[in-house]
């Protein structure tokens, strides 16, 4: 069976961004290979075995693609693309580079492709699926070996079978990853990277601002402002909080 | 012109609330809500009520355990208008959006909190994690998004009409119900709390009145649970059920932290209390140092 996988970073620090006044600082240094990815690609290795193959894919760029892929590498794949010039966290223009990636992947015979689930990421999968003409499946917390999934939903799960070519977005629950030994770390820093630029018009691009409506902390006093009430409610409107 | 796009699917319980329709209107002039439905007879009187002009899609044989069908149909439905579609951000709710925008070759648009209409383009903004930015995106043309935004329900009358939609009796996927599916103050959006600081059980009717016309589910603190003002499924913190809401009133509660752990990660605090110090002003967003009673009181004339 031949897997393509997508991974990708995963914001848990805060201080990814900080900001002054109205400016926005970024610190790629603080971003890593996000759980869910790390559970898509012990998945891909597990389902590939000793006969198949995984072959990784991101859409980061720079140092964070970079990092990624060589923590993915680690696990057990056997080759690792960077898709250069998009943002995988721009929804905006998600489609456009879904539509390039697809193109890219299309004649080289995956049976699977998997993606890990991340808070915050522009949604790709579906756009995969629909261009290739793959099966969907997404949310997946579980896959036996006979291809039964689990499917999360807010109050239930969706049981059934994946046929593949399939897509499927996978949970970080799905599967405890193994910790990647020591050679193998090291033997991934050393792998190499193909680059294949996406060339994309990028116009619709999203940018990064600073929110301006964040946590106010503000008390009245309901003995000195008589009118407290209404002050809550207009400041709840202004926020976009109560409409 | 926009939709906002819901399931009614009887035999599950991942519907979507009417705070969000009402939130959703606030920023839509000119808005229609799709319903695709096995019951729409029941929903008239509902939607009746809803002040958006709603079509009921109905189907005996539709069930959102099958996207793949769900997707289709909307994708017929609305491939040749030029619209924004709205979802809610739950997780059905972006998995429908992805697969529509996937089939209109459109960009989808997720988890947005924020929406300002142009004259050109809707500008959307997401909350990134816990960080202090926002990702800005503007949609120029057609295009797809989900919303976690809340408004305030007004019961004003509305155009309700039903159609057909032809559905295969196909089912992909069982569904299975979480253990806890019943407690509607897991999945609420918005919670209105009641402590001690309440009085008494009749302290709790007006709660109740108020988290009617917020579409906002009650919960309380183990003080009220213990003492049988409200049932012990209401209550929050470490001895009964964690809460992430969107917007969480809390109304004459101290803040003990083991009530707290179980609400502390809601996107926003409003909490009121007689007295300065109590540590729940410490979490809030926004807070009134006054009887609770009367606050409750005022807030249900205001909103
Ligand atoms: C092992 C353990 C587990 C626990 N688990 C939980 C749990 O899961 N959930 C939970 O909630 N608690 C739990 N508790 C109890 C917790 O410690 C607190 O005692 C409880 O949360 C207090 O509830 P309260 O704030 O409603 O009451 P109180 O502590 O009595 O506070 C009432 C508040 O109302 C204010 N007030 C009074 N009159 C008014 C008025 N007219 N208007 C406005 N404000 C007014 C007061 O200033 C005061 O701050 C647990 C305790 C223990 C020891």
């Amino acid at each position: 069976m031949k897997i393509a996988t997508i991974v990708k970073s995963e914001l848990t620090d805060p201080k990814t961004y900080t900001t002054h006044r109205t400016k926005v600082f970024y610190h790629p240094e603080k971003l890593f290979l996000s759980d869910s990815d790390k559970a898509a690609v012990e998945l891909a290795v597990k389902i590939a075995g000793n006969n198949g193959q995984v072959d990784l894919f991101t859409l980061e760029q720079g140092e964070v693609g970079v990092r990624v892929l060589h923590e993915a590498l680690a696990m057990g794949a056997a080759s690792a693309t960077e898709f250069v010039g998009s943002d995988p966290n721009d929804p905006a223009n998600a489609y456009l580079a879904a539509e390039k990636v697809s193109e890219y992947l299309k004649d080289q015979g995956y049976d699977l492709i998997l993606v890990g689930d991340v808070v915050g990421s522009a949604p790709i999968a579906a756009y995969l699926a629909e261009n290739l003409g793959f099966n969907l499946y997404e949310n997946v917390t579980r896959l036996s070996p006979n291809w039964e999934y689990e499917t999360e939903l807010d109050r239930g799960q969706l049981k059934g079978k994946v046929q593949t070519p399939a897509v499927l977005t996978v949970e970080a629950n799905a599967i405890e990853p193994e910790l990647p030994s020591f050679p193998a770390l090291e033997a991934a820093q050393k792998q190499t990277i193909k680059s294949v630029a996406l060339n994309l018009d990028t116009e619709e691009a999203s940018e990064v601002v600073v929110n301006q409506t964040q946590h106010p902390h503000v008390i009245w006093n309901l003995d000195e402002e008589p009118d407290a009430v209404e002050k809550l409610v207009a400041a709840l409107r202004q926020d976009g909080i109560m409409k | 012109m926009a939709y906002f796009i819901q399931f009614e699917d009887k035999s599950l319980g991942e519907n979507t609330s009417l705070a969000t329709l009402a939130g959703v209107k606030a920023n839509f002039s000119s808005l229609t809500n799709i319903v695709l439905t096995n019951h729409a007879s029941d929903l008239h009187d509902k939607y009746a009520n809803s002040g958006v002009k709603t079509v009921l899609y109905q189907d005996e044989n539709f069930t959102v355990r099958d996207l793949a069908q769900t997707a289709e149909f909307l994708f017929n439905l609305l491939k040749n208008s030029n619209d924004t579609y709205i979802f809610e951000d739950s997780k059905l709710g972006n998995l429908v959006a992805a697969r529509l925008a996937a089939k209109l070759a459109v960009p989808f648009i997720p988890s947005i909190s924020n929406i300002k209409v142009g004259p050109n383009s809707v500008s959307l903004s997401r909350e990134i994690d816990s960080t202090k930015v926002v990702r800005l995106s503007h949609l120029k043309g057609k295009g797809v998004i989900s919303v976690a935004i809340n408004g305030v329900v007004e019961k004003a009358k509305a155009e309700v009409s039903e159609k057909p939609m032809t559905i295969s009796a196909e089912e992909p996927a069982t569904y299975v119900e979480k253990r806890d599916a019943g407690n509607d103050l897991l999945f609420a959006k918005t919670v209105v709390a009641g402590g001690k600081g309440l009085q008494d059980a009749e302290g709790f009717k007006p709660l109740e009145q108020l988290a009617d016309k917020l579409d906002a589910s009650v919960g309380a603190t183990k003080a009220v649970t213990d003492v049988g003002w409200l049932p012990v499924s209401r209550m929050i913190g470490i001895s009964g059920v964690s809460v992430k809401p969107d917007i969480f009133y809390s109304f004459g509660i101290a803040g003990a932290v083991q009530h707290t752990t179980g609400m502390d990660q809601s996107k926003h605090i409003i909490a009121v209390n007689t007295d300065p110090t109590a540590p729940i002003f410490k979490l809030a967003d926004y807070g009134i140092v006054g009887d609770a009673n009367q606050v409750i009181d005022q807030l249900i004339n205001l909103v």
